[in-house]
């Protein structure tokens, strides 16, 4: 396997990273030095931003609607900084939506909770029937080894079918997540959300026909409500289009979260979170921790390289030091696996069985009945690549004291917050 | 009468889409390319470039493998291109559900392949694509081999040998305007249209919807084409359409 000279991401990873022949280094990486290299000027790309709400706010006014724009909010810390960024510093009017996908934290619901009373903002939260995402999640898990499918189709759709049904044409997203990790886009290009892109990345080239189809009728189309996207005439009607805050403003999700951690009390956790050692980032997501295990055991790396290359770019930890932390963590296998196959009622045996098809033949091979992991970024420490595509090492690092609260670090773990919602492991799920 | 035409083109690295600066490759941008074509096929383009621009011709059964499942869901006519050196090259990618082949370096390295094509298969089925570059004296000659090798030929002059030699039409882009998002090389492509009796397809740097009008109003272009930009809003093409009939131009009606 070929692994980024910067960061830890493997040329597998998904859902598309390219690497430069030339210096090693991946599309990931380049979108992240995009940022400071490339001559955008922040403060034009701000005043187009001013544009398009100042269109929002009259259209709205035309059209008789108290709210001017959506924000999709799932509670965490760019959930906050969105409706903050909105609301108080440009004075819009947004409703807030939510889908629920039922596989909540304690923490997660407090977060949402906390947004809601510190915003001031109305929220529309649809919450997606138990049942039916029992069969969903069960068939997306042996169909593609994805339990949280419905979590990624219901997040991208309804917020389109609550603008199609309130007539709001203005949905606010976050940052570009995709871009954010693997430099899917770049910068330049000042991409809108589309359809393609949520068919594509979030639901895996699936959508709730090819279900229907694909269960042989088992899930019908009651099970699928929230993932059905408004029709083409519905969406040219409202005029609804989909920004990203990242294309406008320089994107910092820690500082983001910091800034709401002091403004508005979001809160993190202060315990050690299975998988990884970043604490305020998808913590309200339950499954997380299983989904990403599945990441793992199909193509070798997890949430661990996802988020040392993060710090690795912003020169507040060494590569060494990410391979350090992938080692840790990377084949760590979650404590809540066991919870999630009680509620889908599978087996830990069956649910390998039902993956074991799925492990990338490039990183994974069997040896005397026993999956082995073929490579590791452990293996690729130094290349001829490596020194030349450093980046300057910042002051501030990753497991600083100032970062206690943020990232975990055994020698000096983070101090309790009084709330067991983030001092407590937790095992189970809360559906509302 | 002729319309002019809106073209989407995709480049293909391993089967995978992705987008070109300068022909290197930044990203990819989709992992399917069926996602790109669903998207296109509704919004109303005219026709659909598919170009394997993989680094070695080892990715070839990945390009006719995307060719395949494509050209089976592709409404539009449909060309393909991309390291095609013989006439069986060519009917490979015709028997993969391909309307016309466009064919670049090989065809100016043996100009005979564009006679060959163009005998069994007909001129229309013939695209022949050049990519030009500037010299010291700031004349556009022909660069051959991905954008890596510049050859002492001006690329007006190969444009009308290759017209004489049977190509059905000509595919023009600029390696230093190749997804560089200012615009087409409209001199470029002004000097070739002058110059040949086959219609002529502006390619490389479109950003806005007015770089595609400039190459028709300025440039003279036939048909105006355009990659990475079409992936990254809603509706793109159709957009891009309705602006190009807003401003006057015959484009087939939406």
């Amino acid at each position: 396997m070929r692994y980024c000279a910067r960061c830890l991401y493997p040329e597998n990873a998904k859902p598309t990273i390219l690497l430069d022949d030339e210096d090693g280094i991946c599309s990931g990486c380049k979108y992240h030095e995009s940022r400071q290299t490339l001559e955008i000027d922040w403060d034009e790309r701000e005043k187009i931003f001013r544009q398009i709400l100042e269109e929002a706010r009259q259209e709205a006014q035309t059209r008789g609607n108290i709210y001017d724009c959506i924000i999709p909010v799932s509670g965490g810390k760019d959930s906050h900084y969105q409706v903050y960024l909105l609301k108080e510093v440009y004075g819009m009017t947004p409703l807030l939506v939510t889908f629920n996908h039922i596989f909540n934290t304690e923490a997660g619901i407090r977060n949402l909770g906390n947004l809601v009373e510190k915003s001031g903002c109305d929220l529309v939260r649809v919450t997606a029937n138990p049942r039916s995402v029992k069969k969903v999640a069960r068939f997306m898990l042996e169909t593609v080894g994805d339990l949280t499918w419905h979590y990624h189709a219901g997040i991208r759709t309804v917020p389109f079918q609550v603008a199609v049904e309130k007539n709001i044409p203005l949905i606010v997203w976050g940052e570009h997540g995709f871009a954010e990790l693997t430099g899917v886009v770049s910068l330049e290009d000042f991409v809108e959300f589309t359809k393609w892109t949520r068919k594509e990345h979030d639901m895996r080239g699936f959508e709730p026909a090819d279900l229907v189809d694909k269960s042989k009728g088992e899930i019908t189309l009651k099970d699928l409500v929230p993932y059905i996207y408004p029709s083409d005439e519905a969406i040219e009607r409202v005029g609804v289009k989909g920004i990203y805050l990242s294309n406008f403003f320089f994107w910092d999700a820690r500082a983001h979260a910091r800034e709401m951690i002091e403004k508005w009390g979001f809160g993190t956790l202060c315990r050690e979170k299975e998988r990884s050692f970043n604490l305020y980032s998808k913590i309200e997501d339950h499954a997380n921790a299983v989904h990403d295990y599945l990441k793992y055991l199909k193509f070798g790396y997890g949430r661990a390289t996802d988020d040392a290359s993060m710090e690795i770019r912003h020169g507040r930890m060494t590569r060494e030091e990410g391979i350090e932390l992938v080692k840790r963590y990377d084949s760590q296998v979650p404590e809540t696996l066991a919870a999630y196959l009680g509620f889908l009622e599978i087996t830990e045996d069956e649910f390998h069985e039902m993956i074991s098809p799925m492990r990338d033949p490039e990183i994974w091979e069997k040896k005397d009945g026993q999956w082995q992991v073929r490579d590791s970024v452990a293996n690729h420490a130094t290349t001829e690549f490596t020194e030349a595509a450093r980046v300057g090492q910042a002051g501030e690092r990753t497991f600083g004291p100032e970062n206690r609260q943020l990232y975990f670090n055994p020698e000096l773990p983070p101090e309790p917050s009084g709330d067991p919602a983030f001092d407590e492991k937790d095992m189970k799920f809360r559906v509302l | 009468m002729l319309k002019n035409r809106l073209i989407a083109v995709i480049l293909l690295r391993r089967g995978q889409v992705v987008q070109s600066v300068r022909f290197k490759h930044t990203n990819i941008i989709h992992y399917d390319p069926i996602h790109a074509v669903e998207s296109f096929n509704r919004w109303a383009v005219d026709e659909i470039v598919l170009l394997d621009v993989t680094r070695e011709k080892s990715g070839r059964p990945l390009f006719l493998d995307a060719l395949d499942r494509i050209s089976s869901q592709c409404f539009v006519p449909l060309s393909a291109g991309g390291w095609v050196a013989d006439p069986a090259d060519a009917r490979e990618l015709l028997s993969h559900g391909a309307d016309k082949v466009v064919v670049n370096t090989q065809a100016f390295q043996s100009p005979r392949l564009v006679t060959e094509l163009a005998g069994r298969f007909g001129s229309q089925c013939v695209v022949v694509s050049i990519d030009a570059v500037r010299d010291g004296a700031g004349d556009w000659q022909v660069v051959v081999d991905r954008g890596r090798s510049p050859q002492p030929v001006s690329a007006v002059d190969w444009a009308k040998r290759a017209v004489d030699l049977g190509a059905g039409e000509l595919f023009v882009n600029s390696l230093e305007h190749d997804g560089n998002r200012k615009g087409y090389a409209l001199d470029l492509i002004r000097a070739v249209g002058r110059h040949v009796n086959a219609p002529v397809i502006a390619m490389g740097g479109v950003f806005t919807w007015e770089h595609l009008a400039l190459g028709i109003e300025e440039a003279g272009a036939d048909a105006v084409a355009a990659a990475n930009i079409f992936h990254y809003t809603e509706q793109s093409t159709k957009k891009a359409k309705q602006y190009l009939i807003d401003r006057g131009h015959g484009f087939r009606a939406l």
